[in-house]
């Protein structure tokens, strides 16, 4: 064990090993990066803890499919470096740690995670845990919805921390698609329907060659397929969102379609990749990213327009694991296709960066997918629009989510309902993933429209609609809705449409 | 959480009516609109073999 300050000095020489020099280290993205983030303007660490002899299960894995069989005799062990927020000296974390935990809980509140460094050449950023920034449920507060709690055993104490493991590519077993994956299910592997499996065996699930034709080892890349592919094998379905924007004859997806992907999937906290085209030197180069959380701003008062108005356009930024960057990479939005990316941060000209596609990583019961919801709403939007005639004080603003039905009884509880009407939902028997449609007027919400998300396509699959109205507004409603039925039900764009206009009869 | 009433929501004054929708030009026009768009959401479904293909590797 080594403990030193954390300086650029001593980070710099922390994160070496015998294949990889100090000069090689400083000149690395990864180290530019996580300078920044462990820092005085991002974490702010003080101390770093060396463990020199580290087993990994993920490095052993790799190292028992690849490393091993090498003529050059790699180690089979890792080095672990742990950052605190607080000074000490070697003396005082030698006794902090031979005392019970409990004893020193203001202790361990300091930590704020590891980076393993691999014994190879080049590619040595291994698994990693670190602290995200500072996060809440609120507008205006960071979001990681796609973080886990991690319990980190270190010298006999264990530690738990709210995070997303990351690993940069070794480009032999894996290239950024697999690492991405790798991320995505380390989340999703807290629950018992996903399995987590190393990055060799994530490239192996994908296929028996590469999309040129050559071998898959080493990994020169994944196709979108091979993706889907692979996620399909470790127990989670994907949905491939393709491009929604032509410009010059190239296709891009807008970051309208982004930040409405990224808000309806997010709640049940899979992490979304994203493929995005990324500046590299002279030319660009496809680039897989992992999503894990976002920022939202405060919802504004949006005077009525023509276009439908939705709450996902409050996403000004999110966070993803980026394997040639760091964890927790920040992105943001400009104009309607661009993103601002460490790649086109640093990138000489300050080129942007584009969406290709978004790979979303859900559980196989979610059959229906956000666009079937999109389209319904639409319909609601313009009935409530002919309804409401430009009287309310702001535009309406909809807000599409697929969330698990308990999560969805827990918010009505803290609702405005009656009694009555929160104990007639808690105690209905509902589908274990449920689509919501929330539609706001300015900060009030006026309706829940729910849909069961396991149910076909093609079916009536509403379940309820909450109105949150007063009712005097809702029984108008209802009679505008029984006066123009010929009118308005072909809004309703279903096989089932008519059953749809039934449903909303019903239950306003 | 406060039950919501009209003044919350509704522009002063204003009266919603139950009755008051004539099947004119901007209706039809609304109707249309909205059946063209829920056909772009729906068109993002289809398949795109050739965008499966596109390779990561960076």
């Amino acid at each position: 064990m080594k403990i030193l300050p954390f300086t650029e000095d001593n980070f710099s020489e922390a994160i070496t090993n015998n294949y990889t020099p100090k000069e090689i280290i400083i000149r690395k993205k990864h180290f530019l990066y996580f300078k920044e983030y462990l820092g005085d303007k991002g974490l702010k660490a003080k101390t770093i803890v060396i463990e020199k002899k580290y087993i990994n299960k993920d490095f052993f894995e790799d190292y028992a499919s690849y490393y091993a069989f090498c003529y050059e005799n790699y180690p089979k062990y890792c080095k672990r470096v742990h950052f605190f927020s607080n000074d000490f000296t070697k003396e005082q974390y030698q006794k902090i740690i031979i005392e019970s935990k409990n004893k020193h809980n203001e202790f361990w509140k300091h930590y704020l995670g590891f980076i393993v460094i691999k014994p190879i050449p080049f590619r040595v950023i291994g698994f990693s845990i670190l602290k995200t920034y500072y996060q809440g449920q609120n507008f205006d507060e960071r979001n990681f919805w796609g973080c886990r709690n991690y319990k980190i055993h270190l010298h006999g104490n264990e530690i738990d921390i709210i995070s997303l493991a990351f690993q940069e590519q070794d480009n032999v077993l894996a290239a950024c698609a697999t690492t991405a994956i790798w991320s995505v299910l380390n989340k999703a592997s807290a629950d018992f329907y996903t399995v987590l499996k190393s990055p060799s065996e994530i490239t192996k699930d994908a296929g028996n060659v590469s999309p040129d034709g050559s071998r898959l080892f080493p990994n020169k890349g994944l196709d979108l397929l091979q993706i889907c592919r692979s996620i399909l094998n470790s127990g989670l379905v994907t949905e491939v969102k393709q491009p929604d924007y032509t410009l010059y004859d190239t296709k891009f997806v807008s970051n309208q379609y982004l930040k409405k992907i990224l808000n309806a999937y997010s709640p049940i906290g899979i992490p979304i990749i994203l493929i995005i085209d990324v500046p590299n030197g002279n030319k660009y180069a496809l680039h897989a990213i992992t999503v894990s959380g976002y920022k939202k701003t405060v919802p504004k008062s949006i005077k009525s327009q023509k276009e439908t108005s939705w709450l996902s356009d409050n996403i000004e930024k999110f966070y993803a694991h980026d394997d040639q960057w760091g964890s927790f990479a920040r992105i943001e939005f400009k104009n309607i296709i661009e993103l601002k990316t460490p790649w086109s941060e640093f990138h000489p000209k300050k080129l942007p960066t584009y969406t290709k596609s978004i790979i979303v990583p859900i559980y196989p019961k979610i059959r229906i997918s956000y666009e079937d919801i999109e389209s319904i709403v639409l319909g609601l939007d313009a009935i409530l629009t002919l309804f409401f005639q430009n009287k309310t004080i702001s535009d309406l603003v909809w807000d599409i989510r697929v969330d698990y039905s308990e999560n969805y009884k827990n918010q009505i509880k803290t609702s405005s309902l009656s009694d009555s009407q929160k104990i007639t939902i808690l105690t209905d028997s509902l589908p274990k993933y449920l689509w919501i449609s929330s539609c706001y007027i300015e900060k009030y919400k006026i309706f829940d429209f729910t849909f069961d998300a396991t149910d076909v396509n093609s079916a009536m699959i509403g379940k309820d609609v909450v109105s949150y109205l007063p009712s005097s507004i809702v029984s108008q409603l209802h009679k505008f809705l029984q006066n123009k039925q010929t009118l308005l039900q072909p809004l309703l764009k279903s096989p089932s449409s008519s059953t749809y206009y039934e449903f909303l009869l019903k239950n306003i | 959480m406060k039950k919501l009433n009209r003044n919350q929501i509704l522009k002063k004054g204003s009266k919603l009516s139950s009755n008051k929708l004539n099947d004119n030009p901007k209706i039809q026009r609304l109707i249309k609109e909205t059946k063209e768009k829920q056909e772009n959401v729906l068109k993002l479904k289809e398949v795109d073999r050739e965008h499966l293909e596109l390779v990561v590797q960076l």
